[in-house]
């Protein structure tokens, strides 16, 4: 491998003949090994890093440690603001490779903090209070580490005082009477830093409870420790983060699995999932739509600069959002409030339905018999749930029977006060002595299926005063949804 | 007209600006709370457009802010609060503060920069 080098834009020199297959772009590439102030090279007889420092102990690292080390490096923004640069020491390199290896083990940033504090590595600092806000949250955690350790949820407001108080500052360390020591109840001189993170926003606060104040090379010495350590602190909320979803995820998914369920917890299971979904998505077209808005402003000052095939482009590039912004809007419609019921154009929905099974329906042609206009009152998140199940229970039959031409027709009936939707396909059928079990909760004939499909759309129909019949039939599987219908006169 | 434009969406703010720019107005535009909650200390502008959503804190909290500088009559005259979420809770908060909403995207893009460029 031929030598290659790194050089750091503060004129510290790395030295590595391994090419370390890192993105970061502000790295330029130098020589001259004896210039180096850093020099990283493969332990021999093994799959781990040395750093070389002069003067230094060697250290070594694991591949992923040393990333980590070397990412510390970034600037906060790409014009490469000196925070990250301007507090690197070759002192501190130790100190940093140390609370990397730390930090391995530990499942979140107050196991790392208590493990240091412990080990007496912040002798020199004192006893810790770590605030902590996932963003977003109307509330935080105040987590003090001392040889007792407690930890208290605060409001956001306090939250964001004491954030506001330290960045306007801009000092470390902060006197006795400081503001700020009333909300939180130190009684002495403190050092404080605050860091809006990934995901989190954080707060680290350092106080040995004294009147006297710190000394200079300490001051420093925390500023190092935080500023240093901030991509690794970042690290460890993250991954408490991601766990707390996990382990949320597996309590709703051991509770499915769970046999002793009533009818009424699935219901509400599925109840759940669905508001789930309507906030999930609700998210989502927000997130999208602000960008999408953006792009439609700035294309549409763009074309003003342009004439003839140009600005026609401008024009698909109009209609192109305008699709994607309707496309979102749909989707939100068909989950919002549950339980309302509102005016629904059976066709409309219908075709919605289609849009959103796309991916296994694409091949099935699909015979539509609905008079136009018609329209019934009930709510169409749980309309769309059960067309949607009746739909895709058809396209994974006939898929797995290998139907030749997959059709499935939908075609409707209107009575005085009722009105029939029936889904026809062409597939396989139900097999007859499937037939009792069909609508019963957990029952399944597919390897992958829960078996609660059917069963959650008859309680949804039953809900809408409606009921799902499986009817016999020589070309396929035939499912008929009746609900209740007003009648002509309630039309429009 | 001075108008201070608090959004953090890049495109839209870029563009929103371009827009008021030509009708004749001096835009300072922010992308995050707390750098326009310190420019409001500073100066005085005529016209406050600005996002709920943004990087670091809520639209509201700037306005709360400025009311070290504005009467509640002001603030209800300068800002125009501006959002991709209109929920209940949201245009009530609003209308605590007399403040008028507008929900992205804008519909007739045209007719709301006339809207924000209008003389209180």
């Amino acid at each position: 491998m031929e030598n290659s080098y790194l050089q750091h834009s503060k004129k510290k020199i790395i030295y590595t003949n391994i090419d370390l297959d890192l993105k970061e772009s502000f790295l330029t590439f130098t020589a001259n090994i004896d210039e180096a102030d850093l020099i990283i090279q493969q332990a021999p007889d093994s799959k781990e890093y040395l750093l070389k420092l002069k003067g230094e102990k060697d250290l070594t690292l694991s591949k992923e440690n040393l990333i980590h080390f070397l990412s510390i490096y970034q600037p906060e923004d790409t014009k490469g603001s000196a925070s990250s640069f301007s507090f690197w020491t070759k002192s501190q390199v130790p100190k940093a490779i140390h609370i990397i290896q730390h930090a391995h083990d530990k499942s979140s940033l107050k196991d790392l903090i208590q493990s240091l504090h412990d080990h007496n590595y912040l002798r020199d600092f004192g006893d810790f209070y770590i605030l902590i806000q996932t963003k977003g949250e109307a509330t935080a955690r105040q987590v003090f580490i001392g040889s007792k350790s407690n930890e208290k949820v605060v409001s956001a407001e306090v939250f964001n005082e004491i954030f506001n108080h330290i960045k306007k500052s801009k000092q470390v360390s902060f006197a006795s009477s400081t503001d700020k020591n009333h909300l939180i109840n130190i009684a002495g001189t403190s050092l404080a830093k605050c860091y809006r993170l990934q995901t989190h926003n954080l707060i680290l606060i350092a106080t040995k409870n004294e009147f006297i104040p710190y000394a200079e090379e300490i001051i420093e010495d925390y500023n190092n420790f935080c500023e240093y350590n901030k991509l690794t602190f970042s690290l460890l909320l993250e991954k408490e983060y991601l766990n707390y979803l996990k382990s949320s995820l597996n309590k709703v998914q051991e509770t499915v699995e769970s046999n002793d369920f009533s009818m009424e917890d699935k219901d509400n299971f599925h109840q759940k999932r669905i508001q789930l979904l309507g906030e999930l998505l609700n998210t989502l077209r927000h997130e999208l739509s602000n960008p999408l808005f953006g792009l439609q402003l700035t294309n549409s000052i763009v074309s003003e600069e342009f004439s003839g095939e140009d600005k026609e482009l401008c024009d698909q590039i109009q209609l192109s959002i305008e699709k994607a912004l309707k496309i979102i809007n749909n989707f939100l419609w068909l989950y919002n409030d549950s339980e309302e019921l509102q005016t629904i154009e059976v066709e409309q929905l219908l075709k919605e339905v289609f849009t959103l099974t796309k991916s296994s329906t694409k091949s099935i042609k699909k015979d539509i018999k609905i008079a136009e206009e018609l329209k019934i009152q009930s709510s169409p998140a749980w309309l769309t749930q059960i067309f949607f199940n009746l739909i895709i229970n058809s396209a994974q039959a006939m898929e797995r029977a290998h139907t030749v031409s997959p059709e499935i027709r939908v075609y409707t009936k209107v009575g005085n006060d009722k009105i029939q939707i029936y889904f026809q396909d062409n597939g396989p059928g139900i097999n007859p002595s499937n037939e009792d079990n069909l609508f019963s909760p957990f029952y399944t004939t597919k390897d992958t299926g829960t078996g609660l499909g059917l069963a959650i759309c008859q309680n949804l129909a039953q809900k809408l005063n409606g009921i799902i019949r499986c009817a016999k039939n020589d070309n396929g599987a035939l499912f008929i949804l009746e609900l209740p219908y007003e009648g002509p006169a309630h039309r429009g | 007209m001075k108008v201070l434009l608090i959004e953090d969406e890049i495109l839209i703010q870029k563009s929103l600006k371009m827009l008021m720019q030509k009708k004749g107005a001096d835009v300072t535009a922010v992308a995050n709370g707390n750098e326009a909650i310190a420019l409001l200390e500073e100066k005085n502008f005529d016209r406050i457009i600005c996002d709920l959503m943004l990087n670091d804190i809520s639209g509201f909290d700037v306005i709360e802010a400025s009311k070290k500088r504005y009467s509640p009559q002001e603030i209800s005259n300068k800002f125009i609060i501006i959002t991709a979420y209109s929920s209940e809770q949201v245009l009530e908060k609003a209308k605590a503060y007399g403040c008028k909403v507008i929900n992205k995207p804008f519909e007739n893009i045209n007719g709301v920069i006339n809207e924000f460029l209008e003389v209180a």
